[in-house]
């Protein structure tokens, strides 16, 4: 059995399943360093899923349908904002409102469009493309890990690095950060709190719409209800895991791959029971969590020692 | 010659109708130290929000340099010259002194330069003689520094005008010289600035012109050197109406409080108490006097459970409640009317009934954990009868009423929880004048009850005429204790409030 | 000038339930503007989603017995949601109450009434522990309790589900446990119609929530450090006690609400997909204003709107889905305390400036 964890396919698959969760991971990263707690996550990725899968279908365009549903997730993102921020809703009960809303759009569309309940295997939508890396892919181990994955896969480790590069290297990155952390300071120094926001807000949105887009046009050729399946919530503990550093959140998301992974593998080869094992990558998460809080307490209780002493002395 | 700067009749309601400033006036001129004094909730927060951008104006104007002025933004208060200092500083923690000197700038460019921006931040010190370290992280700095960080922060966008709200509260006295030194340095070079301060000793010392803040109105502008602290003083706590009450011979009970060396250090390491002790019998009243920020507040805190203190101990009836919970505390026989009403003193959204009952919500209820409505409603009713509580019923929502009213509520409900001990947090601030002699008349009562009443109160001549004995504290100290209370002066308390005066060997 | 200043008083009294009406009424407009446009026959649409479930006799019942299960989440959210705690767990309580039911009608044989009283109270148990686990796990990792309940929602369905697949499930046939023995069950009120006895034990449960929020020293408690954490510290509450209890009591009542809706309606455990009632039990709380007066209303209401959707769906081309889409709008329209909001401020402004002046009228004098 521990034949798994030594052989490439296994961490190629932890990759590969970590996409639309590295993107989550990411969209909930910036919504903390904004200052914003965005539950709908989970709904946009799903509205942005089905966007791309029609949109696709109808243009018969990749590229079309993939900018469709990049706008969607922006704007379902900024519909977010305008609730929660300028209407002032709370923004635990707008998250809410706003998965309902997918929820229950995404099915009512999908009827109307197809008849189908289930899927959209009807329409005729695209799919991204898997790229294999030219020089890349001939290296043994690393090769199969890292070639061979889908295009949006790629996308979400581009769209990782350019994030945490804009916001700790870019005059952008450190005005939202400075808006999320203190907003009065924010608003002393003359920054516009609203707008910041509303640009981390639009970063969710794109992160969000490859996420979704990846489940329906990467990993499976279509739509099916509920595809999101609580990896938009998920999301928000990595990014608790996290505290909102997007590096981390990343190296968070590959747990949430590799618990994943490891459910298939225990599918086919333990006797627990299926759906025990389906709520395996939760109850590991949550141990993660209780664990890694454990150790912050104990740093910040040692630092304080350390502090203390040094004043005594 | 004009004024720099004219507030003229300025008025601000906030959002939910409270009244914050009602027809302020004042003028700074160029080059000058202006002080802006007077207590806490007089207003002076609000105004200087107005002068920043950070509030908008409900009615009034203001000029600067002749025009008006209207501000929507902080950032066009900076292009208008107009930096500020606030008294919880305005700093990002986890970015460095360089990347908060350059936050919000336009003039930067898109990608970051740390190297550039750390140079320029270092320029930017040494010409106006401040020391910081430019390529450090807020949250690493020593208040001080950080302090000098945001003055920095206003000098680079070329302000003209400075304000400076409380900037002596978190510093030592070696920082407070400092920044003086600077200050007046600042001045030589045509800065013009305002000062927002408690310490009237500092204010006297700095500035040029004082300007008195009460109750959302000013009080009259003075040339510094024609006033004293004690002056200062008077306008700032006393109230125009003096109480004169019949106080009755009441014969001195058993202790009901007692605090013994009480000490208590902040987190920012500064000590808030340090070594306070005195005692509350059954029938007196001891006032606390003390300005703002002199371990009043840490004090009550710490005897109400809120807070534990670093060292001391306080007993209540005999009993260690040191460490006890606010649960046990109230139990064991204390009420508490708390110094903010809307914070912690009442739950805005519900009923004048449903806040009348928080303490002795039990005494209410039978066997079942039912409530026995109509004992209830005769309960209350009778409270708003006895209290004058000005309300439609008592089903209206508490936030609608007047200050005044709201806090007769909390007294009631506090008076009438069958308590040994008392603790009144400025009980009448914020209230109309009818309403503070009804509470007065309450609090006397109660005193003859035989209960033991602690209030702590900035209006010097509340607690003139209500104590048996008044405490005054300077800098987390017993400054004095007057026992003499009915020939006790609002000047003498000055005085002592200010640290001009002091009685040896008290803890 | 008195008595006009007093009858503004009442209209912005019931400020609330004209913001709550409005957001429905506009929400509704929406949702017909998006039929005209979809529909081939809007006419037919609305007709059938807003009067259709009133056409038959079993329709309407119907809708009675779907709200059963509306009116126990929501009761139990008001229960949670009244301490200030966000915890929208109460599907996970929900499933395992049906799970423990099932649990205990196949394998526990009793005698009647005595069985259904087990399952129930089992189901209430076992719910309102599941439902201090978020506040609990909160505390200990920091993880906001919200993201905690919902995970918990799906980690309770999961393990609920592969309990009711290890132990209790029929071999042959259709995916199902073996069939509830008829001790078990409740049974059916009025005869034709799908009416069961839970029908009776909702409206105690109602009467107990109402009684408990408004007239005891602990529904009281509750009321008040969801209202004001920091006075209700300061004033001696054990906050950190009432909303733990409060958590169990709101889980409790979801978890009965999962076992009354299981041997209520169904035969044997069924269930292979979420049940989601946390979502529309949040609506039902908010349209209710948090008063557990109004929930049975709001909880009919909704449940009247999926049941006219249904028959909606069947006489034209548009699926019920449409009302999940309805519901979201209402919500993000209730949230938003700005909607409207110009109304109150204006009034609240003049209120204040009149006030001022006047007192300070009476000091000069």
């Amino acid at each position: 059995m521990m034949q798994f964890f030594i052989s490439p396919t296994f961490w190629k698959t932890v990759l590969a399943s970590t996409t639309p969760v590295m993107l989550a991971t990411l969209a909930a990263n910036m919504m903390t360093k904004s200052g914003i707690f965005n539950l709908a996550i989970e709904g946009t990725m799903l509205i942005c899923a089905l966007t791309g899968v029609v949109a696709s279908a109808f243009t018969q365009n990749l590229w079309v349908g993939c900018i469709t549903a990049v706008l969607m997730g922006i704007a379902i993102s900024f519909v977010f904002g305008y609730f929660a921020l300028i209407m002032k809703g709370a923004m635990n009960a707008c998250g809410v409102a706003l998965n309902l809303v997918a929820t229950g759009g995404t099915v009512f569309v999908l009827v109307m469009l197809t008849g189908s309940k289930a899927n959209s295997s009807a329409l005729k939508s695209l799919t991204f493309p898997v790229v294999n890396i030219p020089v890349l892919q001939n290296i043994p181990v690393i090769g199969t890990i890292l070639s061979g994955h889908n295009l949006v896969t790629y996308i979400a480790w581009v769209i990782v690095a350019v994030t945490s590069w804009m916001l700790y290297k870019t005059k952008l990155g450190i005005n939202i950060r400075a808006v999320g952390e203190n907003p009065a300071a924010a608003k002393a120094a003359g920054l516009n709190v609203i707008f910041h926001q509303f640009v981390a807000l639009a970063i969710c949105g794109v992160a969000c719409s490859f996420g979704g887009m990846y489940l329906s046009m990467g990993a499976l050729k279509s739509f099916t209800t509920g595809m999101v399946a609580g990896r938009g919530y998920m999301s928000l503990a990595m990014d608790a895991m996290s505290q909102g550093n997007p590096v981390i959140g990343c190296l968070s998301s590959l747990l949430y791959g590799f618990s994943d992974t490891i459910t298939v593998y225990l599918q086919l080869y333990s006797k627990i029971d299926l759906k025990l094992i389906d709520a395996f990558p939760y109850l590991f998460i949550i141990v993660v969590l209780v664990i890694i809080q454990a150790i912050r307490t104990m740093t910040a209780r040692k630092k304080e020692k350390l502090a203390s002493m040094q004043q005594a002395a | 010659m004009g004024h720099l700067l004219e507030v003229k009749d300025v008025t601000k309601i906030y959002e939910g109708g409270v009244l914050a400033n009602h027809n302020v006036n004042f003028t700074v001129d160029e080059g000058e130290i202006h002080a802006l004094v007077g207590e806490n909730g007089a207003g002076k927060s609000t105004l200087m929000k107005m002068l920043y951008g950070l509030e908008d104006v409900t009615s009034g104007h203001i000029y600067l340099n002749g025009e008006e002025l209207k501000l929507s933004s902080s950032k066009e208060a900076i292009e208008h010259g107009i930096g500020m200092v606030h008294q919880h500083f305005m700093l990002v923690d986890s970015l460095t002194g360089a990347e908060n000197m350059m936050l919000g700038l336009e003039k930067t460019s898109f990608i970051t330069n740390r190297k550039r921006d750390i140079e320029i931040t270092n320029e930017v010190a040494q010409k106006y003689n401040f020391e910081i370290d430019a390529s450090r992280r807020v949250r690493d700095m020593s208040v001080g520094m950080k302090q000098k960080l945001e003055i920095l922060k206003i000098l680079y966008r070329s302000a003209k005008l400075i304000i400076l709200d409380e900037p002596t509260a978190v510093l030592t006295p070696q920082e407070t010289e400092e920044l003086f030194e600077r200050l007046l340095e600042l001045k030589k070079r045509g800065m013009t600035m305002i000062f927002i301060s408690h310490k009237l000793n500092e204010v006297k010392r700095i500035s040029d012109r004082i300007t008195v803040l009460k109750g959302g109105v000013t009080k009259g502008t003075y040339l510094t050197k024609d006033v004293t602290e004690e002056d200062i003083s008077n306008l700032m706590v006393g109230r125009e109406i003096s109480f004169e009450y019949d106080k009755e011979e009441v014969k001195l009970g058993e202790e009901v409080l007692r605090v013994e060396n009480l000490k208590y250090v902040d987190k920012f390491k500064i000590p808030k108490l340090s070594g306070v002790s005195f005692k509350v019998s059954r029938g007196e009243i001891v006032g606390v006097a003390g300005v703002e920020g002199n371990g009043q507040s840490e004090m009550i805190s710490i005897i109400t459970g809120n807070m534990v203190a670093i060292d001391g101990k306080v007993f209540l009836n005999g009993h260690d409640i040191t460490r006890e919970s606010i649960t046990n505390i109230r139990k064991l026989g204390m009420s508490h009317v708390p110094e903010d009403r809307m914070l912690d003193g009442c739950a805005p959204e519900m009923s004048v009934q449903e806040n009348l009952t928080v303490s002795n919500i039990d005494s209410f209820a039978n066997k079942t954990g039912m409530i026995q409505k109509s004992k209830i409603k005769e309960f209350c009713k009778n409270q708003i009868v006895e209290f004058n509580v000005k309300t439609k019923d008592e089903n209206q929502s508490i936030g609608s009423l007047s200050g005044g009213n709201i806090q007769k509520v909390i007294v009631a409900r506090e008076f009438k929880a069958n308590s040994d001990l008392l603790i009144l947090n400025q009980p009448t601030r914020g209230v109309d004048v009818g309403a503070i002699s009804f509470i007065h008349s309450k609090i006397l009562e109660m005193r003859s009850d035989n209960k033991a009443i602690l209030l702590v109160s900035a209006d010097l001549n509340e607690l003139i005429s209500l104590s048996d004995r008044i405490i005054i504290m300077h800098k987390g100290k017993i400054a004095g204790i007057l026992s003499n209370v009915p020939k006790v002066t609002e000047q003498e308390l000055g005085l002592y409030m200010l640290g001009l005066k002091k009685q040896e060997g008290l803890g | 000038m008195e008595k006009k200043n007093q009858k503004k008083f009442d209209i912005m009294d019931y400020f609330s339930a004209i913001r709550i009406a409005a957001a429905l009424l506009l929400s509704l407009l929406i949702v017909f503007v998006i039929i005209l446009f979809v529909s081939e026959m809007p006419g037919v649409a609305i007709q059938k989603l807003m009067t259709g479930p009133l056409e038959t006799k079993r329709s309407f019942f119907n809708v009675i017995v779907r709200g059963i299960p509306l009116v126990f989440t929501g009761l139990g959210l008001t229960l949670c949601l009244k301490s200030g705690i966000f915890n929208i767990s109460s599907d996970a309580s929900f499933y395992m109450g049906a799970v423990v039911a099932t649990a205990i009608a196949i394998s526990w044989p009793l005698p009647n009434i005595i069985h259904q009283f087990a399952l129930i109270a089992a189901a209430a148990v076992v719910g309102g522990l599941i439902s201090m686990l978020p506040v609990i796990v909160n505390k200990y990792t920091r993880v906001n309790p919200v993201v905690l309940a919902i995970m918990a929602n799906s980690i309770f369905y999961y393990f609920g589900l592969s309990i009711i697949s290890s132990f209790f499930l029929e071999k042959s046939g259709s995916w199902g446990s073996y069939k509830f023995p008829d001790d078990a069950r409740l049974g059916t009120m009025i005869k034709g119609t799908s009416l069961h006895y839970g029908f009776v034990i909702v409206i105690v449960v109602t009467i107990f929530v109402i009684f408990l929020m408004n007239k005891t020293s602990f529904g009281y408690k509750v009321r008040v450090t969801g209202s004001n954490p920091a006075f209700a510290k300061t004033s001696g509450l054990r906050t950190s006690f009432i909303i733990l209890m409060a958590q169990f009591i709101g889980g409790a009542i979801a978890g009965m609400g999962g076992a009354i809706e299981m041997v209520g309606v169904y035969k044997r455990f069924q269930w292979q997909t979420q049940t989601n009632y946390v979502w529309d039990g949040l609506l039902i709380y908010m349209l209710a204003n948090g008063n557990p007066v109004f929930i049975p209303i709001t909880a009919f209401f909704i449940a009247y709107l999926r049941v006219g959707a249904e028959i909606m769906s069947r006489s034209s081309d548009l699926d019920p889905e449409i009302v999940t889409f309805l519901q979201g709008i209402i919500i993000l329209l209730v949230a938003s305390q700005r909607f409207l909001y110009f109304l109150k401020k204006r009034h609240d402004q003049k209120l204040s400036l009149q006030q001022a002046e006047a007192e300070e009228g009476g000091a000069a004098a």
